[in-house]
Protein backbone atom coordinates (compact mmCIF):
# COMPACT_ATOMS: atom_id res chain seq x y z
CA UNK A 1 0.00 0.00 0.00
CA UNK A 2 2.89 2.59 0.80
CA UNK A 3 4.86 1.23 -2.44
CA UNK A 4 1.38 2.22 -4.25
CA UNK A 5 1.47 5.75 -2.35
CA UNK A 6 4.86 6.61 -2.92
CA UNK A 7 4.66 5.58 -6.91
CA UNK A 8 1.35 7.48 -7.30
CA UNK A 9 3.37 10.72 -5.32
CA UNK A 10 5.66 10.17 -8.15
CA UNK A 11 3.18 9.59 -11.05
CA UNK A 12 1.11 12.44 -9.80
CA UNK A 13 4.10 14.73 -10.78
CA UNK A 14 4.89 12.72 -13.83
CA UNK A 15 1.26 13.43 -15.27
CA UNK A 16 0.70 17.16 -14.41
CA UNK A 17 4.15 17.84 -15.16
CA UNK A 18 5.32 15.96 -17.71
CA UNK A 19 8.83 15.39 -16.47
CA UNK A 20 9.33 19.15 -14.80
CA UNK A 21 9.02 17.37 -11.64
CA UNK A 22 12.40 16.55 -9.76
CA UNK A 23 13.60 12.89 -9.66
CA UNK A 24 12.55 11.29 -5.98
CA UNK A 25 14.12 7.72 -5.18
CA UNK A 26 11.52 5.59 -3.02
CA UNK A 27 12.72 2.29 -1.54
CA UNK A 28 10.15 -0.42 -1.92
CA UNK A 29 9.95 -2.22 1.54
CA UNK A 30 10.95 -6.35 1.55
CA UNK A 31 10.23 -8.97 2.82
CA UNK A 32 13.17 -9.70 3.93
CA UNK A 33 16.47 -6.98 4.10
CA UNK A 34 19.25 -9.22 4.82
CA UNK A 35 22.56 -7.51 6.36
CA UNK A 36 24.70 -5.71 3.63
CA UNK A 37 27.61 -7.20 2.19
CA UNK A 38 30.41 -4.86 0.41
CA UNK A 39 29.71 -4.65 -3.29
CA UNK A 40 33.31 -5.37 -5.32
CA UNK A 41 32.49 -6.36 -8.09
CA UNK A 42 28.77 -5.45 -9.89
CA UNK A 43 27.26 -6.55 -12.69
CA UNK A 44 24.43 -4.01 -14.29
CA UNK A 45 21.93 -4.76 -16.12
CA UNK A 46 20.43 -2.55 -17.98
CA UNK A 47 17.26 -1.85 -19.86
CA UNK A 48 16.70 -2.74 -23.36
CA UNK A 49 14.31 0.56 -24.19
CA UNK A 50 16.86 3.34 -25.69
CA UNK A 51 14.03 5.91 -25.79
CA UNK A 52 13.55 5.35 -22.24
CA UNK A 53 17.03 5.20 -21.11
CA UNK A 54 20.17 5.84 -22.83
CA UNK A 55 22.44 3.05 -21.94
CA UNK A 56 25.60 4.85 -22.68
CA UNK A 57 25.00 7.81 -20.50
CA UNK A 58 23.74 5.60 -17.64
CA UNK A 59 26.74 2.78 -18.00
CA UNK A 60 29.17 6.38 -18.10
CA UNK A 61 27.40 7.74 -15.03
CA UNK A 62 27.26 4.34 -13.03
CA UNK A 63 30.96 3.67 -14.16
CA UNK A 64 32.29 7.33 -12.98
CA UNK A 65 30.24 6.93 -9.35
CA UNK A 66 31.25 3.77 -8.42
CA UNK A 67 35.22 3.17 -9.80
CA UNK A 68 36.67 5.14 -7.68
CA UNK A 69 35.33 3.76 -4.90
CA UNK A 70 37.13 0.72 -5.94
CA UNK A 71 34.46 -1.17 -7.72
CA UNK A 72 34.66 -3.43 -10.86
CA UNK A 73 31.49 -2.81 -13.03
CA UNK A 74 30.55 -4.54 -16.00
CA UNK A 75 27.62 -3.36 -18.05
CA UNK A 76 25.00 -5.96 -19.81
CA UNK A 77 21.82 -5.41 -21.43
CA UNK A 78 18.01 -6.95 -21.89
CA UNK A 79 17.45 -7.65 -25.36
CA UNK A 80 14.17 -6.66 -25.88
CA UNK A 81 11.74 -9.22 -25.98
CA UNK A 82 13.73 -11.13 -23.60
CA UNK A 83 12.77 -14.42 -22.26
CA UNK A 84 14.79 -15.76 -19.46
CA UNK A 85 17.44 -13.03 -17.61
CA UNK A 86 18.62 -15.53 -15.77
CA UNK A 87 20.24 -17.51 -19.07
CA UNK A 88 21.42 -14.03 -20.71
CA UNK A 89 23.49 -13.39 -17.43
CA UNK A 90 25.22 -16.78 -17.57
CA UNK A 91 28.04 -15.77 -19.43
CA UNK A 92 28.74 -12.51 -17.36
CA UNK A 93 28.71 -13.98 -14.32
CA UNK A 94 31.03 -16.70 -15.33
CA UNK A 95 33.81 -14.29 -16.73
CA UNK A 96 33.02 -11.33 -14.44
CA UNK A 97 32.11 -13.09 -11.18
CA UNK A 98 30.11 -10.05 -9.82
CA UNK A 99 29.56 -9.97 -6.44
CA UNK A 100 26.43 -8.43 -6.82
CA UNK A 101 24.10 -7.69 -10.07
CA UNK A 102 22.23 -4.38 -10.07
CA UNK A 103 18.96 -4.43 -12.30
CA UNK A 104 16.91 -1.43 -13.96
CA UNK A 105 14.14 -1.80 -15.79
CA UNK A 106 11.59 0.74 -16.69
CA UNK A 107 8.08 0.08 -14.24
CA UNK A 108 6.25 2.77 -16.67
CA UNK A 109 6.93 5.37 -19.69
CA UNK A 110 4.67 8.17 -20.64
CA UNK A 111 5.44 9.97 -24.07
CA UNK A 112 3.57 13.33 -24.65
CA UNK A 113 2.42 13.53 -28.20
CA UNK A 114 3.43 16.79 -30.16
CA UNK A 115 2.56 17.59 -33.78
CA UNK A 116 5.11 15.21 -35.22
CA UNK A 117 4.93 12.24 -32.95
CA UNK A 118 6.59 11.12 -29.13
CA UNK A 119 8.13 14.86 -28.37
CA UNK A 120 9.09 14.03 -24.95
CA UNK A 121 8.96 11.20 -22.81
CA UNK A 122 9.45 10.89 -18.96
CA UNK A 123 9.85 7.67 -16.93
CA UNK A 124 10.48 5.71 -13.66
CA UNK A 125 12.62 3.12 -13.11
CA UNK A 126 12.88 0.16 -10.68
CA UNK A 127 16.36 -0.50 -9.47
CA UNK A 128 16.65 -3.97 -7.70
CA UNK A 129 20.44 -5.19 -5.87
CA UNK A 130 20.09 -8.64 -6.23
CA UNK A 131 23.74 -11.02 -5.03
CA UNK A 132 25.85 -12.76 -8.06
CA UNK A 133 23.08 -15.28 -8.50
CA UNK A 134 20.03 -14.78 -6.38
CA UNK A 135 16.74 -14.27 -7.55
CA UNK A 136 15.13 -12.07 -4.31
CA UNK A 137 16.03 -8.84 -4.61
CA UNK A 138 18.40 -7.50 -1.14
CA UNK A 139 17.33 -3.93 -1.79
CA UNK A 140 14.96 -2.21 -4.32
CA UNK A 141 13.95 1.49 -5.11
CA UNK A 142 12.26 3.46 -7.63
CA UNK A 143 12.90 6.27 -9.19
CA UNK A 144 11.62 9.35 -11.61
CA UNK A 145 10.38 10.81 -13.02
CA UNK A 146 13.62 10.96 -15.40
CA UNK A 147 14.21 11.92 -19.36
CA UNK A 148 16.02 9.77 -21.79
CA UNK A 149 19.78 11.55 -21.46
CA UNK A 150 18.90 10.94 -16.80
CA UNK A 151 22.46 11.65 -15.55
CA UNK A 152 21.42 11.47 -11.99
CA UNK A 153 19.87 8.16 -11.18
CA UNK A 154 23.70 6.83 -10.73
CA UNK A 155 24.73 9.25 -8.26
CA UNK A 156 21.68 9.05 -6.34
CA UNK A 157 21.69 5.33 -6.78
CA UNK A 158 24.82 5.07 -5.30
CA UNK A 159 24.64 7.28 -2.18
CA UNK A 160 21.26 4.96 -1.62
CA UNK A 161 23.88 2.38 -1.63
CA UNK A 162 26.45 3.78 0.36
CA UNK A 163 23.89 4.55 2.83
CA UNK A 164 22.87 1.47 3.22
CA UNK A 165 26.32 -0.33 3.98
CA UNK A 166 27.06 -1.80 0.46
CA UNK A 167 29.58 0.44 -0.81
CA UNK B 1 -1.80 28.85 -43.20
CA UNK B 2 -5.38 27.44 -43.38
CA UNK B 3 -4.75 25.91 -46.71
CA UNK B 4 -1.58 24.30 -44.88
CA UNK B 5 -3.58 23.11 -41.76
CA UNK B 6 -6.14 21.56 -44.00
CA UNK B 7 -3.66 19.76 -45.88
CA UNK B 8 -1.61 18.54 -42.74
CA UNK B 9 -5.85 17.42 -41.32
CA UNK B 10 -6.26 15.57 -44.77
CA UNK B 11 -2.87 14.07 -44.75
CA UNK B 12 -3.51 12.85 -41.31
CA UNK B 13 -6.82 11.54 -41.83
CA UNK B 14 -5.62 9.58 -45.38
CA UNK B 15 -2.69 7.79 -43.08
CA UNK B 16 -4.94 7.21 -39.97
CA UNK B 17 -7.26 5.22 -42.64
CA UNK B 18 -3.86 3.16 -44.08
CA UNK B 19 -2.51 1.71 -40.40
CA UNK B 20 -4.78 -1.10 -38.19
CA UNK B 21 -5.23 0.78 -34.76
CA UNK B 22 -4.42 -2.79 -33.14
CA UNK B 23 -1.35 -4.76 -34.57
CA UNK B 24 1.34 -7.04 -33.50
CA UNK B 25 4.74 -6.23 -33.05
CA UNK B 26 7.84 -8.70 -33.38
CA UNK B 27 7.63 -11.99 -31.37
CA UNK B 28 10.22 -14.00 -29.46
CA UNK B 29 9.61 -17.75 -28.92
CA UNK B 30 11.94 -20.28 -27.29
CA UNK B 31 13.01 -22.56 -30.17
CA UNK B 32 12.69 -25.93 -28.00
CA UNK B 33 9.31 -25.35 -26.93
CA UNK B 34 6.67 -27.17 -28.79
CA UNK B 35 3.26 -27.47 -27.20
CA UNK B 36 0.10 -25.82 -28.24
CA UNK B 37 -1.87 -23.00 -26.15
CA UNK B 38 -4.70 -25.03 -25.54
CA UNK B 39 -5.67 -24.33 -21.35
CA UNK B 40 -4.60 -20.94 -20.68
CA UNK B 41 -4.62 -18.74 -18.11
CA UNK B 42 -5.33 -14.77 -19.28
CA UNK B 43 -3.53 -12.23 -16.48
CA UNK B 44 -4.19 -8.49 -17.75
CA UNK B 45 -2.78 -5.89 -15.92
CA UNK B 46 -3.78 -2.42 -18.28
CA UNK B 47 -3.93 0.10 -15.38
CA UNK B 48 -1.01 1.77 -14.70
CA UNK B 49 0.05 3.76 -11.55
CA UNK B 50 1.53 6.34 -13.63
CA UNK B 51 -2.38 7.01 -14.61
CA UNK B 52 -5.44 8.75 -12.52
CA UNK B 53 -8.51 6.56 -12.31
CA UNK B 54 -10.21 8.43 -15.16
CA UNK B 55 -7.35 7.72 -17.71
CA UNK B 56 -7.28 4.67 -16.63
CA UNK B 57 -10.63 4.17 -18.49
CA UNK B 58 -8.70 4.25 -22.39
CA UNK B 59 -8.16 0.43 -21.25
CA UNK B 60 -9.84 -2.68 -22.52
CA UNK B 61 -12.58 -3.92 -19.79
CA UNK B 62 -12.18 -7.56 -18.69
CA UNK B 63 -16.11 -7.98 -19.99
CA UNK B 64 -15.22 -6.58 -22.66
CA UNK B 65 -12.08 -8.98 -23.45
CA UNK B 66 -14.42 -12.15 -22.33
CA UNK B 67 -16.56 -11.63 -24.73
CA UNK B 68 -14.02 -11.30 -27.97
CA UNK B 69 -12.14 -14.19 -26.20
CA UNK B 70 -15.39 -16.51 -26.58
CA UNK B 71 -16.17 -15.36 -29.77
CA UNK B 72 -12.35 -16.14 -31.19
CA UNK B 73 -10.96 -19.17 -29.45
CA UNK B 74 -13.29 -20.70 -27.86
CA UNK B 75 -13.81 -21.62 -31.74
CA UNK B 76 -10.45 -22.93 -31.90
CA UNK B 77 -10.77 -25.01 -28.84
CA UNK B 78 -8.59 -23.04 -26.49
CA UNK B 79 -10.24 -23.22 -22.96
CA UNK B 80 -8.92 -19.88 -21.67
CA UNK B 81 -9.98 -17.89 -18.02
CA UNK B 82 -9.13 -14.29 -17.57
CA UNK B 83 -7.78 -12.88 -13.81
CA UNK B 84 -8.18 -8.93 -13.86
CA UNK B 85 -5.15 -8.10 -11.94
CA UNK B 86 -6.12 -4.67 -12.12
CA UNK B 87 -9.13 -5.53 -9.24
CA UNK B 88 -6.84 -7.02 -6.77
CA UNK B 89 -4.53 -5.98 -4.46
CA UNK B 90 -2.47 -9.22 -4.34
CA UNK B 91 -1.62 -9.99 -7.98
CA UNK B 92 0.64 -12.94 -6.45
CA UNK B 93 -2.77 -14.54 -4.89
CA UNK B 94 -4.70 -13.83 -7.19
CA UNK B 95 -2.33 -15.91 -9.79
CA UNK B 96 -1.61 -18.55 -7.30
CA UNK B 97 -5.64 -19.09 -6.35
CA UNK B 98 -6.92 -18.80 -10.37
CA UNK B 99 -3.49 -21.54 -11.17
CA UNK B 100 -4.84 -23.65 -8.34
CA UNK B 101 -9.06 -23.72 -9.35
CA UNK B 102 -8.66 -23.68 -13.66
CA UNK B 103 -5.30 -25.33 -13.46
CA UNK B 104 -4.03 -24.18 -16.69
CA UNK B 105 -1.49 -25.11 -18.98
CA UNK B 106 0.20 -21.93 -19.82
CA UNK B 107 -0.38 -18.06 -18.06
CA UNK B 108 -0.67 -15.42 -20.74
CA UNK B 109 0.39 -12.29 -19.05
CA UNK B 110 -0.89 -8.69 -21.03
CA UNK B 111 0.35 -5.46 -19.08
CA UNK B 112 0.83 -2.02 -20.41
CA UNK B 113 4.51 -1.08 -20.74
CA UNK B 114 3.80 2.85 -22.61
CA UNK B 115 1.34 4.89 -23.37
CA UNK B 116 0.95 8.50 -24.74
CA UNK B 117 -0.67 10.99 -23.50
CA UNK B 118 -2.37 13.48 -24.83
CA UNK B 119 -4.11 17.17 -24.36
CA UNK B 120 -3.69 20.28 -21.87
CA UNK B 121 -6.03 21.21 -19.32
CA UNK B 122 -7.33 17.68 -19.51
CA UNK B 123 -4.68 14.49 -20.24
CA UNK B 124 -6.17 11.50 -21.54
CA UNK B 125 -4.32 8.11 -23.04
CA UNK B 126 -4.35 8.35 -26.61
CA UNK B 127 -2.06 4.81 -27.59
CA UNK B 128 -0.30 2.32 -25.49
CA UNK B 129 1.57 -0.62 -26.16
CA UNK B 130 1.22 -4.34 -24.46
CA UNK B 131 3.65 -6.20 -23.20
CA UNK B 132 2.14 -9.99 -24.16
CA UNK B 133 4.55 -13.09 -22.92
CA UNK B 134 3.69 -16.69 -22.19
CA UNK B 135 4.82 -18.86 -19.07
CA UNK B 136 4.57 -22.66 -19.57
CA UNK B 137 3.24 -23.58 -15.84
CA UNK B 138 5.03 -26.99 -16.37
CA UNK B 139 8.33 -26.16 -17.21
CA UNK B 140 8.15 -23.14 -15.56
CA UNK B 141 9.69 -20.57 -17.85
CA UNK B 142 8.75 -17.88 -20.45
CA UNK B 143 8.36 -19.37 -23.68
CA UNK B 144 7.05 -16.40 -25.78
CA UNK B 145 6.80 -12.97 -25.61
CA UNK B 146 5.39 -10.13 -27.61
CA UNK B 147 3.68 -6.77 -28.04
CA UNK B 148 0.79 -4.60 -29.20
CA UNK B 149 0.49 -1.79 -29.76
CA UNK B 150 -2.70 0.32 -29.54
CA UNK B 151 -2.39 3.13 -31.99
CA UNK B 152 -3.17 6.25 -31.32
CA UNK B 153 -5.87 8.75 -32.80
CA UNK B 154 -3.50 10.60 -35.34
CA UNK B 155 -2.15 7.44 -36.18
CA UNK B 156 -5.12 5.10 -36.78
CA UNK B 157 -8.59 6.99 -36.44
CA UNK B 158 -9.57 5.45 -33.27
CA UNK B 159 -10.72 7.73 -30.22
CA UNK B 160 -10.33 5.98 -26.87
CA UNK B 161 -11.49 8.64 -24.37
CA UNK B 162 -15.73 10.07 -24.55
CA UNK B 163 -15.79 13.78 -24.18
CA UNK B 164 -13.82 15.64 -21.47
CA UNK B 165 -11.99 11.79 -21.10
CA UNK B 166 -15.01 10.00 -19.97
CA UNK B 167 -14.96 6.45 -20.47
CA UNK B 168 -16.14 4.68 -23.64
CA UNK B 169 -16.68 0.95 -24.91
CA UNK B 170 -13.54 -0.68 -26.70
CA UNK B 171 -15.20 -3.79 -28.12
CA UNK B 172 -13.33 -3.00 -30.75
CA UNK B 173 -9.63 -2.49 -29.07
CA UNK B 174 -10.32 -5.93 -27.45
CA UNK B 175 -11.66 -7.70 -30.65
CA UNK B 176 -8.41 -6.83 -32.52
CA UNK B 177 -5.95 -7.22 -29.79
CA UNK B 178 -7.11 -10.58 -29.38
CA UNK B 179 -7.06 -11.39 -33.60
CA UNK B 180 -3.57 -9.61 -33.16
CA UNK B 181 -2.73 -11.93 -30.51
CA UNK B 182 -4.24 -14.91 -32.55
CA UNK B 183 -2.40 -14.32 -35.69
CA UNK B 184 0.91 -13.45 -33.76
CA UNK B 185 0.91 -17.15 -31.49
CA UNK B 186 -0.32 -19.03 -35.07
CA UNK B 187 2.62 -17.83 -37.07
CA UNK B 188 5.17 -19.11 -34.16
CA UNK B 189 3.25 -22.25 -33.94
CA UNK B 190 1.33 -22.24 -31.06
CA UNK B 191 -2.03 -21.87 -32.02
Amino acid sequence: MLRRTLILVVAGGMASSCGTAPPALQTVALRSAPPAKKIERLLIWLPADDAALDPLVTANTFKSQLEPLGVAVQIGRSTALELSRADDQKLFIAGFKPTHRLEIDIAGRVGRAGVIGDTLSVSVVRVALYDATGATPLRAFTYGPIHVNDRTLAGTVVNELKTQGYL
Amino acid sequence: MLRRFALFGAANVLLAACTSPVSGGLSNKDKAYQKKVTRVLVATSFHSLLLTEKQNNVFIQPSELQQSLTAKWSPLGVTWQVVDFDAVTDKKKALVDAVESFAPTQVLELHTASFQLIGGVIRVVDGYTVDVSLTDLAEKKRVWRSTIEFRSFAASGRLRNGPAGSAIPHQEDANELVDALTAKLRGDGLL
